[in-house]
């Protein structure tokens, strides 16, 4: 049965007479938020999927609760944020960030673009790209030293997944928070740019 | 001059790759059998339900099953051993064919009578199921020999530990003690010479 025009609300209903089909396809639709909310929580690929299965497990076990106030993304990616940061919290898990040595955001080399393709399109030269790749890294290793709330709220304002809403919904945190929330990480980036010698961006 | 222009665009720039690092730190995907993973483990976790659900249900009538068994079976565990063939005087084994020796009572009560052994201590049981096990413990040539009576050892031939009946002791009555003879005391206020008081 095709569930192409068929809405959230409806597979939930589905799900909830036991159609794992429905719950299947609910996974498929909202597998990238999920995963990307898990990412952006706990930094780690591996972490990330974990979370994203313990996520789609809660659910599946509340979907009883799911009242319909809220779009069921929205509820789905509240669920997933309460996993993601209960794992975060895990003694486990600090243990492990010992232990690994890149989080992810390090392994980006193969994510952006070769040295060949960074000069061909944008056309700095390959000392710029690579003064662009460190500052890259900087910024990211400045944002891994912010503050979690100012963190989170950044990486999942840019992900482009997101709403403000729905950050907000995630973090249970007014809309208008979340935006100063962006506001000040951004800031104290910059600063930190400006006191570590990042001056020229090309 | 181009003071404000200039640093607009480097905060533009700054901002751009701000928002470039931060989306690439949470770029990715999951792995294609998530959907496959997730719907594996609600249903392992419901048959799992579904299995522990039957050992609560199971596992109270096995119990009151187990305690029926001991209950009913643990009075004839027993019956074949030891106690009942070790403690026959040996004057009394006379073979398998016949009757054997009755349990040995208490010694005030030891002659034996024509009624059946019983196990001391116990009450009699009038259920035709333990009457009929007692006439096969009195008669075991009419038991049907078993694997298990194969292997049971020769009864040994031991003397009576019962002990003899001690001599009557000697009584502890103490014998009465010889009569004391008063003594007379003179009462005081008579004279007495001065020789007799210096003496110590």
């Amino acid at each position: 049965m095709s569930t192409v025009c068929v809405t959230d609300a409806d597979l939930v209903v589905r799900a909830r007479q036991g159609d794992p089909a429905a719950f299947g396809e609910l996974i498929d639709r909202h597998r990238s938020a999920v995963y990307r909310a898990a990412l952006a929580a706990l930094g780690s690929h591996a972490d990330a999927e974990d979370a994203a299965q313990d996520a789609f497990l809660a659910a599946y076990r509340r979907l009883d609760s799911f009242r319909g106030d809220a779009s069921f993304k929205t509820w789905l990616l509240t669920i997933t944020w309460h996993q993601a940061i209960n794992r975060r919290r895990s003694l486990t898990r600090m243990w492990r960030r010992m232990v690994e040595p890149k989080p992810a955001g390090e392994h980006v080399e193969n994510v952006g673009l070769s040295p060949l393709e960074q000069v061909a399109a944008v056309g700095p030269t390959p000392e710029q790209a690579a003064a662009n790749d460190q500052l890259r890294r900087g910024i990211q290793h400045t944002i891994r030293a912010l503050s979690p709330k100012l963190r989170d709220a950044l990486l999942l304002a840019q992900s482009g997944e997101y709403n403000y809403e729905e950050i907000g919904a995630m973090l249970d945190v007014p809309t208008g928070t979340i935006k100063w929330r962006v506001s000040e990480a951004r800031k104290m980036i910059k600063k930190q740019l400006r006191e570590r010698g990042y001056g020229d961006v090309a | 001059m181009a003071m404000w222009p200039e640093d607009e665009q480097h905060d533009t720039r700054i901002d751009a790759a701000i928002d470039e690092a931060a989306r690439q730190m949470t770029s990715g995907a999951p792995g294609i059998d998530l959907r496959t993973r997730v719907l594996a483990r609600i249903d392992e976790r419901e048959s799992s339900s579904r299995g522990w659900r039957l050992i609560w249900i199971a596992s109270p009538i096995a119990a009151a099953a187990l305690i029926f068994l001991i209950v009913v079976a643990g009075p004839f565990h027993g019956r074949d051993r030891g106690p009942e063939t070790a403690a026959l005087p040996p004057p009394a084994r006379q073979g398998a064919e016949q009757r054997p020796a009755p349990i040995p009572m208490p010694p005030t009560a030891e002659k034996q009578t024509a009624q059946p052994p019983t196990l001391v201590g116990r009450k009699p049981d009038t259920t035709n199921e333990i009457q009929g096990v007692t006439r096969q413990i009195r008669n075991p040539a009419r038991v049907a020999p078993s694997g298990i009576d194969a292997l049971a050892p020769e009864s040994l031939d031991v003397e009576s530990i019962r002990l003899a009946a001690l001599p009557p002791a000697e009584s502890i009555r103490v014998a009465p003690l010889e009569t004391i003879e008063p003594i007379d005391v003179a009462p005081l206020g008579i004279d007495i010479d001065d020789s007799q008081r210096r003496e110590p």
